[in-house]
């Protein structure tokens, strides 16, 4: 399964692909804003099947890479959802009890809604990552009037990504030949991340500091602007994209309703 | 017009918050189309100075200068580092840390875009400048997905982009294998016949010495010892760069040093290439190896290697079916190129990969039967990052800590630490970090840690990595120590050298199959073992191969400078 779940740009030849990073993150903003003034099961269903289906057909990308990955949004919002559930136990009517564990019917339904929010904003993001060429988010950035420093420095975090994750597994093996495994459970957890991080904070900021002084040697900074071989263009396919979303958010709050940011229960 | 490339004078540097410089009144000039190396001990400030050519140092890193840097006519001192980009482009050790876009075209296209060239002038340059280096082909591709050899490549190729008449280059083959070392040395040599001006600092002399017009020397101090033709420094200076200031130099001029030394031939400038040798010892006579070449009859096997395969989960096929002896007590190399299968039958071996096809037995112990956390107290692995492996916050504390896993009891524990401490000359430095120290104590400490805990079998990844001559001697001397106790090493490495001089057998891994297991002098008798797996023959054992040619009878067992001296029985 691990090799399925993938956070980073996945290069093909789509619709999804070709269109413009704006428009993109645009859809993206619209979904995640939806998702708080959705109250309805029904709706919060639709986004990620509409997800799902866009990632699918128009980006190209693999079922398994979509499903995997999803997934992991999943667990995170079922981590959620079970918080919502013990921590509204004691609202409304029980509709369910074994033992010592009560599930109300206003803890089931909070932890639905949160759960599907999570996933769908979670499932949103992870469709702009696959889809979009970091390199054309800096220069969509840069085309909103914010400067190219940041917009590379997002473009250089996103490149290190998968360095660091190498790193960490070097580090891993290292420490188990020492005698240290990795801990389980959260504690083990904290315990790992206080062991990796120094030796990865060391040697990420040796690495960053050889990139940003090659950056500074290759005149990165020797102007107020840059030209660029590829320049930003709102793409007609993204518009679409975002016209479309917004008609599907009307359409879903017009028949089920809109509320607001608290989920209402009656 | 001006000849100049690079003028230095007195130009002195110290690090902000260090108490010595690190660059001590350094005066060199660099005319234009020269090609010079910089060597020195590890930490006498190679590095420094190539940062100081573009302003890297003081604008960017601080500190204290005096005297100056002219490039190209530039006083670096009055220039920030963005501006001299276009008179002196710089290639660092790393080629991973360097490359700042996601895909290669990018990367070229960058320096460019930073000076406001048009969008067609851009891509013209980077078609130019790909193709300068071999990669235009790979244009569209990720820069993490090709090799390390084509990355430092791509480094070049996104520093030529911006045209600067000089190149500066901080030790570019350091992470490259044989294969990626090739290639930048081919690059190189086609630079040096466009005229460029090149400056590199390297402690490899074999690869670049025939292309260096000049040679200059850094000290301890960081001042300039030596600077002058190749061949006269090394004829002049030779014998002292490697035994005192513990410095490698190319094996032929190495050679003649010690030959001229016996009086075996007359006392002249040392050769550089096989070539030159030949002449000079075509009429040498060979007795047959003396006691210090020792053969072993009954050799007891530590490690059983049975049919091996591996697969990784994106499907790569690491090992197919490889299977090898390796003899207590001795040192075995394992060659190959990058993603040959080198380190993943390592891995299988300490456990960190698990066992599916094949097996292993190391000392009657069944890898499969094992976890990792039992192997370790037989078996030692001391990774290609001495960082990766530190858990503790002093030298002291990391080999306590070793002994604590295993199980000593608290008096035998400060022992046996203070004993290690001692072997590995680390005294000085028991209260400290390990992350403060220097690069060649780090590998020693490394080493410590895992020795310490007596284990029968030692896997070293790339002991040499960024070592100098002194380090690597004293490191491998240790080690020996330890193999005459009885600890059976294997190591993995690119470095041909260090497998010449100290390996006892070789095991050769290509595409995951092995192709070759004997002794290391019989390595190059055939074509099939080194091209497969692209090893680069060590200049001895060329100059061995030419001198057979030409029917001189050189003992099969010499594969070092010093059995290849004391095979010698009369000369010219």
């Amino acid at each position: 399964m691990g090799k399925y779940i993938q956070f980073q740009f996945l290069r093909h030849d789509s619709l999804l692909h070709r269109m413009d990073a704006l428009s993109k993150l645009i859809f993206v903003v619209l979904i995640s804003f939806a998702v708080y003034f959705f109250q309805d099961v029904r709706q919060l269903v639709f986004m990620p099947l509409i997800l799902f289906s866009l990632a699918l057909f128009a980006g190209k990308i693999d079922w398994k890479v979509i499903l995997c990955s999803f997934s992991v949004f999943l667990a995170f919002g079922f981590f959620v959802g079970v918080f919502q559930l013990i921590s509204n136990a004691s609202a409304g009517e029980i509709i369910f009890s074994a033992g010592f564990i009560r599930v109300s019917d206003v803890a089931f339904y909070k932890a639905q809604i949160f759960l599907l929010r999570l996933f769908t904003i979670g499932c949103a993001a992870l469709v702009y990552l696959w889809t979009t060429n970091p390199k054309y988010f800096a220069i969509g950035l840069i085309y909103l009037g914010i400067p190219y420093r940041f917009g590379y420095a997002i473009l250089v975090a996103l490149r290190f990504l998968p360095l660091i994750q190498t790193e960490i597994g070097k580090i891993k093996d290292a420490h188990l030949v020492r005698g240290l495994a990795s801990e389980k459970g959260i504690k083990g957890a904290i315990e790992n991340w206080r062991r990796y991080l120094f030796p990865v904070l060391a040697n990420g900021l040796r690495k960053s500091e050889t990139t940003s002084i090659a950056m500074d040697s290759r005149a990165f900074g020797l102007y107020k602007k840059r030209t660029y071989v590829e320049e930003f263009q709102w793409s007609k396919t993204g518009l679409a994209l975002v016209a479309s979303m917004l008609i599907i958010i009307l359409v879903l709050g017009w028949t089920w309703g809109f509320g607001f940011i608290q989920p209402r229960y009656s | 017009m001006e000849t100049k490339a690079i003028e230095i004078s007195h130009y002195s540097y110290t690090y902000p918050g260090a108490n010595s410089p690190t660059l001590t009144d350094i005066n060199l000039t660099v005319d234009k189309g020269e090609f010079v190396i910089l060597i020195g001990p590890s930490g006498c400030g190679k590095s420094t100075l190539i940062q100081s050519l573009n302003g890297i140092i003081p604008h960017i890193k601080g500190g204290d200068v005096h005297g100056e840097i002219l490039v190209n006519g530039k006083l670096v001192a009055e220039h920030r580092v963005q501006e001299m980009a276009a008179n002196i482009g710089l290639v660092f050790q790393d080629p991973e840390s360097q490359l700042c876009n996601l895909f290669i075209s990018d990367e070229v296209a960058f320096g460019p875009e930073n000076i406001l060239l048009s969008k067609e002038e851009i891509l013209e340059r980077v078609q130019e400048s790909l193709g300068y280096v071999g990669l235009s082909d790979a244009s569209w591709k990720y820069v993490y997905e090709i090799s390390g050899g084509q990355q430092q490549r791509l480094a070049i190729s996104s520093v030529l982009a911006l045209e600067p008449e000089i190149l500066a280059f901080d030790d570019p083959t350091a992470n490259l294998d044989p294969v990626g070392t090739a290639e930048i040395v081919e690059v190189l040599r086609k630079m040096k016949s466009d005229q460029r001006t090149i400056i590199i600092a390297t402690p490899w002399l074999d690869e670049f010495i025939t292309m260096a017009t000049k040679l200059v020397v850094l000290d301890k101090e960081g001042r300039i010892f030596a600077c002058g033709q190749p061949n006269e420094i090394l004829t002049k200076y030779g014998k002292m760069l490697l035994e005192e200031m513990g410095v490698w130099i190319p094996q032929i001029p190495e050679l003649e040093i010690k030959l001229q030394e016996k009086k075996i031939i007359p006392a002249e400038t040392v050769s550089l290439t096989v070539d030159e040798s030949l002449n000079k010892l075509k009429n040498l006579d060979f007795h047959s190896p003396s006691s210090s070449i020792q053969k072993d009859n009954n050799p007891e096997t530590i490690v059983s290697v049975n049919r091996v395969s591996f697969s990784y989960p994106d499907g790569t096929r690491a090992l197919k079916g490889v299977s090898f002896d390796i003899q207590k007590a001795k040192l075995t190399a394992i060659l190959g190129p990058n993603g040959s299968g080198k380190s993943t039958i390592a891995k299988l071996m300490i456990g960190l990969l698990p066992l599916s096809e094949g097996d292993i037995r190391i000392c009657d112990f069944d890898l499969k039967k094992n976890k990792t956390s039992d192997i370790t107290k037989k078996v030692g692995f001391v990774f290609q990052n001495p960082e990766h492996q530190f858990v503790q916050d002093t030298v002291l504390d990391e080999i306590t800590y070793s002994l604590k896993v295993i199980g000593y009891k608290e008096d035998e524990i400060q022992q046996k630490a203070e004993e290690m401490i001692s072997l590995f000359e680390l005294e000085e430095h028991r209260d400290r970090h390990p992350y403060v120290l220097s690069g060649g104590q780090k590998r020693r400490l490394s080493v410590a840690t895992m020795l310490v805990g007596q284990p029968e079998l030692l896997i070293l990844d790339e002991p040499t990595y960024a070592q100098d001559f002194r380090n690597v001697s004293s490191l491998m001397s240790v080690i020996k120590q330890q193999m005459s106790k009885g600890v059976s090493v294997v190591m993995i490495t690119h470095n041909m050298r260090i497998v010449q001089d100290y390996a006892d057998d070789v095991i050769v891994i290509s595409h995951g199959n092995l192709i070759y297991q004997g002794k290391p002098e019989k390595l190059w008798l055939s074509d099939d073992y080194t091209t497969d797996a692209t090893l680069k023959q060590p200049p001895l054992q060329r100059l061995m191969e030419e001198l057979r040619k030409l029917s001189l009878e050189i003992p099969d067992e010499v594969r070092t400078v010093n059995q290849f001296v004391d095979c010698i029985g009369g000369g010219n």
